[in-house]
C-alpha cells in the first residue's frame, strides 16, 4: 500500500494554539494558587498570633509533616482508606464494565445512565440519603431487626464500613466509565475469532478484552485511588476523627485551626504525593503498554 | 508502528495517545484533592486574647471614609451562610436599604471571609462590615483587617445587655459583639426517657459509646470541663478548671473519650444522629433543636445553670473600606430594638441581645425562650466560652484534642 505523503498527515505548525485556552487555565487557577500556596507553607505562624507572619521563612511546617508520628498516622489512614476503596470500587466496577460491554447497545445506554444517576444529584444529598439508608433508624436496620437476623441495629454508621460506602457510590462512575470505554475499543471480532478457535466464553474473554485492557484497568485503579486519596464529603458526613484522611485535615488545620501554614504544607504534600504516585502508575502502565 | 508514531518518536514528541493519558492523569490528579463540597456549618475557636494593638486608619483612609457615603452606596456585608443569611437577607437588606439609600449585598460565608479580604486590594476591600466569630475574628484583627468601630456612632449597642458586650471586642471598641447558641445539653427521649439534667449525666456508664460531642474544641472541651466539675461536686466552677486546672480537665477528656460514638462537624449532624438513633444524647448548639422541637420531634434539652456558655459573636468593620461610616449605620440598625425584636420574632431561631425586649419575645415564644436569654438571671449570669482562657494555651489545647481525643493516637 502506498504511503501517504508524512507532510499531508503532520500537525499544523499553528496546532499549538489549540492548547493555549487550557493551558491558560492551568496556570491561572491552578499553577498559580499553587505557587501561592507553596509560599504560604513556608511562612511562619506564632501560637496565637495572626494566620501567619509576613515576609517569614521556616521549613518546620515540612519538618513537622516528615517526623511526626501524628502526621504518619494521617498518612497511614489516607493510604488505608484509599486502597481500600479503590478495591471496592474496582471490584464494582470491573464487573459492571463487562456487564456492559456484553450488553445490547439499548441496554447499555440504561446502566450507563444508571451508573452516572449519582453525579447528576448534588454529593451532599446523595451522602446524606447514604447516612439515612445507614442509620440505626435507617431501613435496612429496621429490615434486620424486624426479620429477626438481628437484635440490635447494627453499627453501619459513623465507622470505616460508612465511609467506604459513601466514598465507594461516589468514585465509581469513573473507572465504570474508563474500563467500558476501553472495553468498547476492542474489535468483537478478536474475541469471536477466539470463540471459534475453542475457547469458551470466559476464555475467550480473558484471552482478548481483559488482556487487552489491562493498561486500562490499571489507569482506572489508579484514578479511582486518586479520587480516593483526596476523599472529603463521605469520611466528614459518614465518618470520624479518626477516619479522617488528609483532605479534610488540610480543612481543619487551616479554618478550624486557622493554621494557614500547617494547611498549605499539608496540601502541597499531599498534592506531590498524587503526582509521585500518578508518575509511578504511569510508568507501570507505559511497560504493560511496550510489554503487548 | 505507524507512520505518525515514527514521526512523533523522530522528533521528540509525545504521541497522542501519550498526550491524552497525561492529560487524563493530571485532570484526575488535579480534581480529586479538589472534591471538597461539605461545609461544617459552626466554626471553632482558635483563641485570641491579649490586646491587639489598632492599626491606626491613615489619615487619608480617614478622609476617604468621611466622603465614602456620600461617593459610594454600594454595601457589602459578610454573613454567616444558612440561617443569618436568610434572617439579613429578609430582615436587613430591604430595611437598611430604606434607611441608608445604600445598595446592600450580603456575602455569606464561613471561613472565606479571611482570606477574601486578605487578597482584595487595599482600597477595594471585599466587605464593608464582617459578621465573624473569635476564631476567625481574633487572627484577623492580629492580622490588621479591621479598624476600631466609633462606638459613638453606635449608640443603640449600649441597649444591649452588660453580660452580652463583656468581651475586648466591644471594650477596646473593635466592634459589637452579641450572643449566639448555647452549649446544649441535648437527648432523644424514646432512647433517654428519664431525661438529664447535668452535664455531668452524659457520662454516665449507661451512656458510654452512646453519645455525641461536637468536634470543635471550643465547645466541647468547655462539656468535658463542665462534666468533670460536675461530677466532681462543683458544679459552676468550669472557667475556673480550664484556667487553672488544664491537665485535669484534659486527662479527664482523654479518660472519657470512648463516650463518644459521633464527632458531629455541624449542627445539622448532629440533630439528625439524635433523630435517627446514631446516638442517645450529646451537646449541641440549642438553637438547632428550636425547629426539630416545634416540628414535635421526640428531643429535648436542658441548659444547666450551672456553667453556661453561649457562642459570641460579633460585627466588624474592615480596614479598607470605603464605607466606615454606613458600616457603623448598618451596626446601630441591627442593634436596634426594632431589628432586633424582628430577628428574634420573625424568625424564632435567632437571638435578641436587648434584655426588655427578649422579656416581650419569650411568651410568644417557649422554645425560644427555652434556648436564648430572656430573664434577668439568665442576663446576669450569661458569659461565653471562655475563649480568652484557650488562648493562652491554643497550640497546647489544639494539639492535645487533635491527637487524644479526636484521633485517639495514643
Amino acid at each position: 500500500m502506498a504511503r501517504l505523503p508524512a507532510l499531508a498527515l503532520r500537525r499544523p505548525d499553528s496546532a499549538f494554539l489549540l492548547l493555549a485556552p487550557s493551558l491558560l487555565v492551568l496556570a491561572a487557577f491552578f499553577v498559580l494558587p499553587m505557587l501561592w500556596l507553596v509560599r504560604l507553607s513556608l511562612l511562619d505562624r506564632v501560637g496565637s498570633g495572626g494566620f501567619y507572619v509576613d515576609d517569614s521563612f521556616t521549613l518546620r511546617h515540612y519538618a513537622a509533616i516528615l517526623s511526626d508520628p501524628y502526621f504518619h498516622n494521617l498518612a497511614a489512614v489516607t493510604l488505608n482508606l484509599g486502597v481500600i476503596v479503590t478495591l471496592a470500587a474496582m471490584t464494582v466496577a470491573y464487573p459492571l464494565a463487562i456487564y456492559l460491554y456484553w450488553a445490547s447497545p439499548a441496554l447499555k445506554t440504561g446502566v450507563l445512565l444508571a451508573v452516572l444517576l449519582p453525579k447528576f444529584t448534588n454529593l451532599l444529598v446523595v451522602m446524606y440519603g447514604v447516612l439515612v439508608l445507614l442509620s440505626n433508624s435507617g431501613p435496612i436496620n429496621r429490615l434486620l431487626v424486624w426479620s429477626g437476623l438481628v437484635q440490635q441495629p447494627l453499627p453501619m454508621f459513623a465507622n470505616l464500613f460508612a465511609v467506604v460506602v459513601g466514598e465507594t457510590l461516589i468514585i465509581t462512575p469513573y473507572p465504570v466509565l474508563i474500563l467500558a470505554s476501553a472495553l468498547h475499543g476492542v474489535d468483537r471480532q478478536l474475541e469471536e475469532a477466539a470463540r471459534g478457535l475453542g475457547a469458551s466464553r470466559w476464555r475467550a474473554f480473558y484471552e482478548v478484552p481483559f488482556k487487552l485492557t489491562l493498561p486500562s484497568a490499571l489507569l482506572a485503579a489508579l484514578v479511582t485511588l486518586i479520587w480516593a486519596l483526596g476523599a472529603f464529603t463521605a469520611p466528614v458526613v459518614l465518618g470520624n476523627p479518626e477516619l479522617y484522611p488528609l483532605g479534610v485535615e488540610v480543612y481543619t488545620t487551616t479554618f478550624e485551626d486557622a493554621n494557614w501554614p500547617l494547611g498549605a504544607a499539608l496540601a502541597t504534600v499531599n498534592l506531590l504525593a498524587v503526582l509521585v504516585l500518578a508518575g509511578a502508575a504511569l510508568a507501570v502502565h507505559r511497560a504493560l503498554e511496550a510489554a503487548r | 508502528m505507524s507512520a505518525l508514531d515514527g514521526l512523533s518518536a523522530r522528533r521528540g514528541r509525545l504521541t497522542r495517545r501519550e498526550m491524552l493519558q497525561w492529560a487524563g492523569l493530571l485532570g484526575a490528579t488535579l480534581s480529586a484533592p479538589g472534591s471538597v463540597a461539605c461545609q461544617p456549618a459552626s466554626p471553632t475557636v482558635t483563641g485570641a486574647t491579649s490586646a491587639p494593638s489598632a492599626p491606626t486608619p491613615p489619615s487619608a483612609e480617614a478622609a476617604r471614609a468621611s466622603t465614602s457615603v456620600a461617593e459610594s452606596k454600594a454595601f457589602t456585608m459578610f454573613v454567616y451562610s444558612g440561617l443569618n443569611e436568610k434572617a439579613y437577607r429578609e430582615l436587613f437588606v430591604p430595611g437598611f436599604e430604606a434607611q441608608s439609600g445604600a445598595k446592600v449585598t450580603l456575602d455569606p460565608g464561613w471561613w472565606d471571609m479571611a482570606p477574601k479580604l486578605k487578597v482584595t486590594p487595599a482600597d477595594q476591600s471585599a466587605f464593608d462590615l464582617v459578621m465573624t466569630d473569635p476564631t476567625q475574628g481574633f487572627p484577623a484583627i492580629r492580622d490588621g483587617l479591621f479598624v476600631k468601630t466609633d462606638l459613638e456612632r453606635v449608640p443603640n449597642a449600649k441597649r444591649f445587655a452588660p453580660s452580652v458586650l463583656d468581651s475586648w471586642i466591644y471594650q477596646e471598641g473593635w466592634g459589637v459583639p452579641f450572643v449566639s447558641s448555647a452549649m446544649t445539653l441535648a437527648w432523644n427521649k424514646e432512647t433517654v426517657a428519664a431525661g438529664l439534667k447535668s452535664w455531668g449525666d452524659l457520662f454516665s456508664e449507661g451512656l458510654k459509646g452512646e453519645i455525641m460531642l461536637y468536634s470543635a474544641y471550643y465547645m466541647s472541651l468547655f462539656t468535658f470541663a463542665a462534666a468533670k466539675v460536675s461530677l466532681d461536686g462543683k458544679p459552676g466552677t468550669a472557667k475556673a478548671a480550664l484556667d487553672n486546672d488544664l491537665d485535669g480537665v484534659l486527662s479527664f477528656a482523654r479518660q472519657k473519650r470512648d463516650w463518644v460514638k459521633f464527632w458531629w462537624p455541624a449542627t445539622a449532624d448532629a440533630v439528625f444522629a439524635l433523630l435517627q438513633r446514631n446516638v442517645k444524647a450529646g451537646n449541641i448548639h440549642g438553637n438547632g433543636l428550636i425547629q426539630p422541637l416545634n416540628e414535635g420531634k421526640p428531643l429535648d434539652l436542658v441548659i444547666p445553670k450551672e456553667d453556661r456558655a453561649y457562642v459570641q459573636l460579633f460585627f466588624l468593620v474592615p480596614r479598607n473600606t470605603r464605607n466606615r461610616q454606613l458600616a457603623e449605620d448598618a451596626i446601630n440598625f441591627i442593634a436596634s430594638p426594632e431589628f432586633q425584636k424582628n430577628i428574634a420574632d420573625k424568625t424564632g431561631e435567632l437571638s435578641c441581645n436587648i434584655p426588655e425586649v427578649s422579656a416581650e419575645v419569650a411568651p410568644r415564644n417557649s422554645i425560644w425562650a427555652r434556648v436564648y436569654p430572656n430573664t434577668r438571671e439568665d442576663w446576669d449570669s450569661l458569659s461565653y466560652y471562655p475563649y480568652d482562657v484557650y488562648d493562652k494555651q491554643s497550640s497546647r489545647i489544639v494539639d492535645f484534642w487533635n491527637r487524644e481525643i479526636l484521633r485517639k493516637t495514643t
